[in-house]
């Protein structure tokens, strides 16, 4: 068999294969040939070595089949979407991926897209919102979600309307989780990417490592202990309170105070509007402002800022209405 | 050479000789078939496979003035995956040598 006639033939048995994979093999095929007649080789020692075009052809499909298949299987479990309208949700690590729920309680529907998996529980009383709220009372065993999370689903959103969300020992890289009424809880995880948001429940962080977090919500409180290299929270109307070592934050809230115990490596933004500011740290630079609070900083004061330790850490602190307090 | 052996010590082989050098096929398959009967097509799908597994990744070499070619080269996991089969190769062709003696 000449070239020409080898490579039609190839053409034409991988052309029902993924586009950049049939180029690739052509591709590949070209050089090999362009090598051996290099070499001194004659076109039919070259297809000879190659073996039988069609048994060539065969083995391709198989190994496209091969990984395209453990390419959906991957892929399936990479992405979870998990929606709830009234329920706790309660999220750990395991070796596969599981979500228990009382089928009494709830109808699930799944979908499974190319890269991703939603799933949707809905209770089953009839009444909507707050139905499902007294049912939650009622009847505590049967709302309770438990999702089993192995190490290789690195991208979760989670939401339910009514109820808490509450995650442990989870590692992660991209990480939602929102809630409208309920709190949320994060315990022992290490995850690279993690939002979290809710309009009236606390959201409570402990013991673990984030590397950006961005939290916020409306009428809860924020507590955060932990270490983490981004972090922003906000709250509407509640405290916020932070206890750890980071490189840059923002805490914000109108209503609530705000105590800060840590370092700041680079910079940090501290803002209330009407409550007070109360933080222990070494080392910073501090520019402080409040309009009908006091400002008592344990620092020495030099060109319009506070220095305080060796002065790493640019910190801006501000209270409209508050006092605004640092010591070592 | 039974094809049934052939089919099992073709990984073992195919990853021992990218773990001396990063090769472009040409030259993989010429090294490999000069000591063993086997097609260029056989040896080109393992290598895809490797690929697909993440045992073998590939990169462009600029061919001087020619097209590019395609070097293989083993990844960390190939390299740890290679040194595994390799004793477990050497010890299986111990045991066997030692009951022909």
């Amino acid at each position: 068999m000449k070239r020409d006639q080898f490579m039609t033939e190839l053409a034409m048995g991988v052309a029902d294969l993924p586009q950049d994979v049939a180029r690739d093999i052509l591709t590949d095929m070209d050089e090999y040939f362009n090598d051996g007649l290099n070499q001194g080789k004659s076109e039919e020692a070259i297809c000879d070595q190659l073996g039988d075009v069609d048994d060539f052809i065969a083995l391709l499909h198989e190994t496209e089949q091969r990984r395209s298949s453990s390419k959906e299987l991957s892929l399936h479990t990479t992405w979870v979407h998990l929606s709830v309208d009234a329920g706790d949700i309660h999220v750990h690590s395991a070796d596969h991926f599981e979500i228990k729920y009382d089928p009494n309680a709830y109808d699930m529907t799944k979908n499974e897209r190319d890269d991703a998996m939603d799933i949707v529980l809905e209770s089953k009383t009839k009444i909507r919102g707050m139905g499902g709220l007294i049912n939650s009372f009622l009847n505590p065993a049967s709302t309770r979600i438990d999702v089993l999370l192995p190490e290789d689903v690195d991208q979760m959103d989670i939401h339910s309307d009514y109820g808490d969300i509450e995650i442990e020992s989870v590692h992660g890289s991209t990480i939602s989780l929102s809630s409208n009424k309920g709190d949320i809880d994060i315990k022992r995880c290490e995850i690279i990417d993690l939002h979290v948001c809710t309009s009236l429940g606390d959201i409570d962080i402990k013991a673990g490592s984030i590397q950006r977090l961005d939290l916020s919500t409306n009428a809860g409180d924020i507590d955060i202990e932990g270490n983490g290299s981004t972090i922003s929270a906000i709250s509407n109307l509640g405290d916020i309170d932070y206890e750890g070592m980071v490189e840059t934050i923002d805490l914000k809230t109108s209503k609530g105070d705000i105590d800060f115990s840590g370092k700041i490596n680079q910079r940090g933004h501290i803002q209330t509007q009407m409550g007070d500011i109360d933080m222990h740290i070494n080392d910073a630079t501090i520019k402080a402002s409040t309009k009908l609070g006091d400002i008592d900083i344990d620092g020495y004061f030099e060109n319009g800022v506070y220095i305080l330790g060796d002065g790493s850490g640019d910190v801006t602190v501000s209270s409209a209405l508050g006092d605004v307090t640092v010591s070592k | 050479m039974n094809p049934q052996w052939k089919k099992g010590v073709l990984d073992v082989v195919v990853l021992a000789q990218l773990a001396k050098k990063d090769q472009y096929g040409y030259e993989l398959c010429e090294h490999i078939q000069t000591q063993m009967d086997v097609t260029t097509a056989s040896l080109y799908v393992l290598l895809k496979r490797f690929v697909n597994d993440g045992l073998v990744t590939t990169y462009l070499v600029d061919g001087g003035g020619g097209p590019a070619r395609k070097y293989y080269s083993l990844t960390v996991e190939g390299k740890k995956r290679c040194a595994e089969i390799m004793e477990q190769w050497l010890q299986f062709v111990s045991g066997v040598n030692a009951l022909l003696k």
